[in-house]
């Protein structure tokens, strides 16, 4: 593909002229605000809205009361109440929704609305939750587990036995918020027919969330119509938490049949919204003495907060990649979902790998030294090549297992060995400042796997000019899908992508093709797309056989918007092609439809082929730590990762950008303090996001080893990007320091105390 | 968000008039970077105002002036401006340095520096400079009522001060050191690069004369409820030639001294060690001593 292709959605996002989901504006329109419960779990024995009523202005209050349809949504079970009803089980449930006619009204009267609530005994710890007197969470459970995935693999106490050293190591990592730009906004707007509702808003999975709207307000699915509005980032975050506000405000503009805005504060978000779970996860493994990985015991728990949301999804990818790309004969994991009263939690960029990889390279590092080898010799000796089997006891063929070439290009880029020679040399004399270099690498399996249905579809249309529509039913999250499926479809038809439009993203557009998700956009929907653009291009060479003087249609060639006859060297103009196929009555747009390989997983063993292909890579912090601060520096980041084949340039190294960004900010900074259930740091002046003058130079490479999947071989990239600097950077700050630590983030406190530090009280007079 | 009227007047007289007749109801803005996120949060600080008063266009206080002495900050100057000013950085680069630091751009382009010193922050980046120079504020009120307090004692405790609500912060004074050889530093210590809460802050100010230390002022930041001198620390250092066993010492006493006053505090492990850590390393950087 071209260098630089421009966006297709970049005239209107450079000038300002997008409109995101604030900007809405339709007539008669009104404005929601949402009471939330302080309490983490108790029963609600009254909502008094008396006060809140008599505020001028105020046009309705909605309850559970108001739900004419089902009370409860979620993708996989159904317990997530988008009002409570009855009880409260985390604080930031939505209690009622408050309607007003400007935004000032709805924001005074919500805060006079009254609960009174009987107070349950809450839990707000794992532990706690699994013992026999925690409170059970959930109605008709015997315990507070929401979900348990076993991997056995091999007899892991035969191999600790046949081990020359074992290591035990326990690791913790935190809630973190997905810190999107823009927080979430919806607009419901009544549509003119019976029951018809339409909502527009910053929605990550328009699909997703009309099963949700249809489900409550109890309508049919083409009832509902979701339409996404441009995106200020959404990093998986606005999935469920965007069901329940289109949930909200649409409940209100059924009953007062007027349109219903509802923007969220930042507070709000943070509050309201899911998170990243938190894990803790105990690590035994067992080596030879010449480095060869012989077991591995993992225990992992989640912390799945108040509701099941993704929980199942996401600890399932950590149980098929918990042991790394390593093979290892005998594994035996297990992982555990745990209801506490805590903010739920959910899919976020990375999807259950981050908190595993963190673990588990930097256990890596930590036995490779016992071992007295570099990390990188260890992970070379057990890391995954072309046949390898992974803990799931899935054959890795078909596809090219690059690790070892990616982990290659990130030390050399870094020039790692004789970096870490010079720092060693440096720290011996520094004072203040020590300098180190860490790495880290993974396998990642690609789209869904085994956790669900895995198919996708897209139209391409093209217009008797020459010009084009493209579509597809997986989402533009900021993420640059528009671009890369404009490519794909320009690509096969030998057009630039300048003829390109992108249509609307409305639900009654286009098929349900499952949630924008798992890094599956390029791969499956991008798939969808050149199957739909083929289509059209096979019609047109048939069009022009006879104009170009050729038979086989497999002569004709569509390049620099040209179709051109392979064979008798005649060409004519795209849009002299378009238009003989026009005239000739053929259909010049399709839908295309891709479903995934089949892919397998046995629960109760936890083997099979979890997924039908994987990406690789690896990544490299080189970092100063301020050790009379306890401050850390990213001078470089390296990373290299496998996508198959590169479809959109720009695109890709922006993924890889953002991801290692937001890998350091999971490494170093990032946190949601959670007391007692109830967020602490509820703007971004408290939770800290990086900003750009916290690193110093990224350096970002593709690898292309092509795949029988995908487009020309194109696979995954979002997510792994972010999975692997966290591992990096601890690696690094033991180089640096000497001193290993086994929780993020690594902070100033932690850095200089090993461990963190919290405010006890309310905040004082300290800064 | 409280719902404010908003007023502004072309000249100090109006404002002040202003000021008088409305008393605890009208709350000046500036550059807004701190009082607008108070009426964000519905803070209690703004329990009984209604009204917002602009002061960030009277050109009168928006400007430096020098005399041969002193040297006058217009309070509404914002941080970019008295980070780029030429007097400024000739005769108090720490005040320069302190600004330059402030948030982000777009925090520096509107926040002034009045607006720092009555927001009277622990965290507050220029107040442990200004106290370190010696600085006066100058309150106006109606009816050409004006008094001049110190910085120093003008700040009572966190988000408290003299002003009151009638009193205008007109400009603030700094006698000019006349020092040979001007030393001078300002570390600062956030959680990120930008954007970030001090958590910590040391400032240094000093004349060195023939290689020897004279006059030092040190003031630490956003660890005492208020700003003061470590007079203690400043004692032993002066007259001394500066080199690392000093002021590794200089900067014990520096911690000892303030966490003497402060007490045990959840953040006083970290904090602690810290301070003196940012104290020795801050001395080391204004004399020109290189730490690797
Ligand atoms: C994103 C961000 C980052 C920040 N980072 C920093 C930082 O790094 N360091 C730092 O020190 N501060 C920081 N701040 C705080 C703030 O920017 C500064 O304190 C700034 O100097 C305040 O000035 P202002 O003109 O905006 O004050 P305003 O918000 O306009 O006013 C603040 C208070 O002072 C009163 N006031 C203002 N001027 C006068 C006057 N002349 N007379 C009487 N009363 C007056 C107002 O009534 C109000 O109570 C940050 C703020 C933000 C939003």
């Amino acid at each position: 593909m071209k260098k630089n292709d421009l966006r297709i959605d970049g005239y209107e996002k450079v000038t300002g002229k997008a409109k995101y989901g604030a900007d809405l504006f339709f007539d008669n329109m009104v404005y929601a605000k949402v009471h939330r419960s302080e309490k983490a779990h108790a029963e609600i024995i009254k909502i008094d809205k008396s006060e809140a009523e008599k505020v001028r202005g105020v046009l309705t209050i909605i309850t559970a009361k108001d739900i004419p349809g089902e009370k409860t949504i979620g993708a996989i079970e159904f317990d997530h109440y988008p009002l409570a009803d009855k009880k409260v089980l985390c604080v930031g449930d939505g209690i009622a929704v408050v309607v007003g006619e400007t935004q000032a009204i709805a924001e005074e009267a919500v805060n006079k609305i009254k609960v009174e609530y009987k107070e349950l005994p809450a839990v707000f710890d794992v532990h706690e939750s699994l013992k026999k007197d925690a409170p059970i969470l959930k109605e008709g459970k015997m315990n507070n587990i929401a979900v348990h995935y076993p991997l056995r693999k091999g007899n892991v106490e035969k191999g600790f036995e046949e081990s020359d050293i074992v290591l035990e190591k326990e690791y913790k990592t935190q809630f973190v918020e997905h810190a999107y730009i823009e927080p979430e906004v919806v607009v419901a707007v009544p549509g003119e027919g019976k029951d018809e509702m339409r909502v527009y808003g910053s929605i990550q999975c328009p699909h997703s969330t009309r099963k949700g709207v249809a489900r409550v307000l109890g309508t049919k699915l083409n009832d509902i119509r979701i339409i996404q509005v441009n995106m200020g980032g959404a990093f998986g975050g606005k999935d469920d938490v965007m069901t329940v506000l289109s949930i909200r405000a649409a409940l209100a503009a059924r009953k007062l049949q007027r349109p219903v805005k509802m923007v969220y504060s930042r507070e709000e978000s943070i509050i309201d919204s899911y998170k990243r779970h938190p894990y803790h996860l105990k690590y035994k493994v067992g080596a030879t003495k010449d480095g060869k990985l012989k077991a591995m015991k993992v225990e992992m728990y989640a912390d799945a907060g108040a509701y099941i949301s993704m929980t199942p999804f996401v600890t399932w990818r950590s149980v098929v990649q918990a042991t790394g790309p390593y093979e290892i004969e005998n594994v035996n994991t297990d992982i555990y979902g745990i209801f506490t009263n805590n903010p739920y939690t959910g899919a976020f960029r990375g999807f259950g790998s981050p908190q595993i990889i963190f673990a588990q390279e930097s256990l890596i590092d930590e036995i490779a030294e016992k071992l007295g080898m570099d990390g990188v010799e260890l992970r070379k000796l057990n890391g995954y090549e072309n046949g390898s089997v992974t803990a799931s006891s899935q054959k890795l063929e078909q596809h090219e297992v690059s690790l070892k070439k990616a982990i290659d290009v990130v030390i050399e880029q870094s020039d790692y060995f004789n970096k870490k020679k010079q720092f060693e040399k440096f720290n011996k004399k520094s004072e203040r400042f020590k300098k180190g270099i860490g790495l880290s690498c993974s396998f990642r399996g690609c789209a869904l796997g085994a956790e669900g249905t895995d198919a996708t579809g897209a139209i391409v249309s093209i217009q008797s000019d020459g010009s084009a529509y493209v579509l597809a039913g997986l989402a533009e999250n900021g993420q640059g899908l528009k671009t890369t499926f404009a490519l794909i479809a320009a690509k096969v038809l030998g057009i630039s992508i300048e003829r390109f439009r992108y249509l609307d993203q409305d639900t009654g557009h286009i098929a349900d093709g499952g949630p924008t998700v798992a890094s599956r956009s390029t791969l499956m929907g991008g798939t969808a797309v050149k199957i739909a653009a083929e289509k059209i291009r096979d019609r047109i060479a048939k069009a022009v056989l006879e104009e170009l003087g050729e038979k086989d249609p497999e002569k004709i060639v569509f390049e620099d918007e040209k179709v051109k006859g392979l064979t008798t060297k005649k060409e004519i103009g795209f849009e002299v092609a378009v238009l003989k196929t026009y005239f000739a009555g053929y259909n010049l747009a399709e839908y295309g439809w891709y479903k995934a390989p089949e892919v397998y997983w046995d629960e109760e063993k936890g083997q099979g082929p979890a997924y039908f292909t994987y990406v690789y890579g690896s990544q490299i912090a080189q970092i100063t730590v301020d050790t009379f601060t306890g401050k850390v520096y990213v001078e470089n980041a390296y990373a290299a990762h496998d996508v198959g084949k590169v479809i959109n340039p720009t695109g890709a190294i922006g993924q890889v950008y953002g991801g290692v960004v937001q890998g350091i900010g999971y490494g170093l900074y990032e946190e949601v303090q959670v007391d007692d259930g109830k967020i602490k740091n509820t703007n971004l002046d408290e939770y800290f996001i990086p900003t750009v003058k916290d690193f110093g130079e990224l350096h970002a490479t593709l690898i292309e080893s092509g795949d029988k999947y995908g487009p020309w071989g194109g696979k995954s990239l979002g997510e792994p990007t972010l999975e692997l600097m966290s591992a990096a950077l601890n690696n690094a700050v033991y180089n640096a320091t000497g001193k290993r630590n086994y929780h993020i983030p690594l902070d100033l406190e932690t850095i200089m105390l090993g461990h963190p530090l919290r405010r006890k009280q309310k905040r004082g007079s300290e800064a | 968000m409280r719902q404010v009227d908003y007023f502004r007047f072309d000249t100090v007289g109006e404002t002040l008039e202003f000021l008088e007749k409305h008393g605890e109801t009208v709350k000046i803005i500036a550059g807004g970077s701190d009082l607008i996120i108070e009426l964000r949060k519905d803070s209690w600080k703004l329990e009984n105002v209604d009204k917002i008063l602009d002061i960030s266009k009277l050109k009168n206080i928006k400007k430096i002036i020098q005399s041969e002495r002193f040297v006058e900050i217009g309070s509404v100057m914002t941080h970019s401006e008295i980070a780029g000013s030429d007097i400024l950085k000739k005769e108090f680069p720490a005040l320069c340095e302190a600004s330059s630091n402030v948030g982000c751009l777009q925090t520096r382009n509107t926040g002034t520096i009045g607006g720092n010193v009555v927001n009277s922050s622990p965290s507050g980046d220029t107040l442990p400079v200004l106290v370190a120079y010696g600085a006066e504020v100058s309150l106006a009120r109606d009816q050409g009522l004006v008094r001049t307090v110190n910085v120093r004692d003008f700040i009572k405790g966190p988000y408290k001060n003299m002003a009151d609500p009638q009193e205008l912060l007109e400009t603030i004074i700094l006698e000019k050191t006349r020092f040979k050889d001007q030393k001078f530093v300002f570390e600062k210590l956030g959680r990120r690069n930008a954007l970030s809460i001090t958590r910590i802050s040391f400032t240094g100010v000093s004349d060195l004369v023939d290689g020897r230390i004279k006059d030092i002022r040190i003031v630490p930041g956003a660890v005492l409820p208020y700003f003061r001198r470590i007079t203690e620390a400043e004692n032993f250092l002066e007259g001394k030639s500066p080199d690392k066993d000093i002021l590794k010492k200089a900067a014990q006493i520096v911690a000892e001294d303030v966490f003497k006053e402060v007490g045990q505090r959840w953040s006083t492990p970290y904090k602690r060690p810290v301070l003196e850590n940012l104290a020795y390393a801050g001395l080391c950087r204004m004399y020109g001593i290189k730490l690797d």
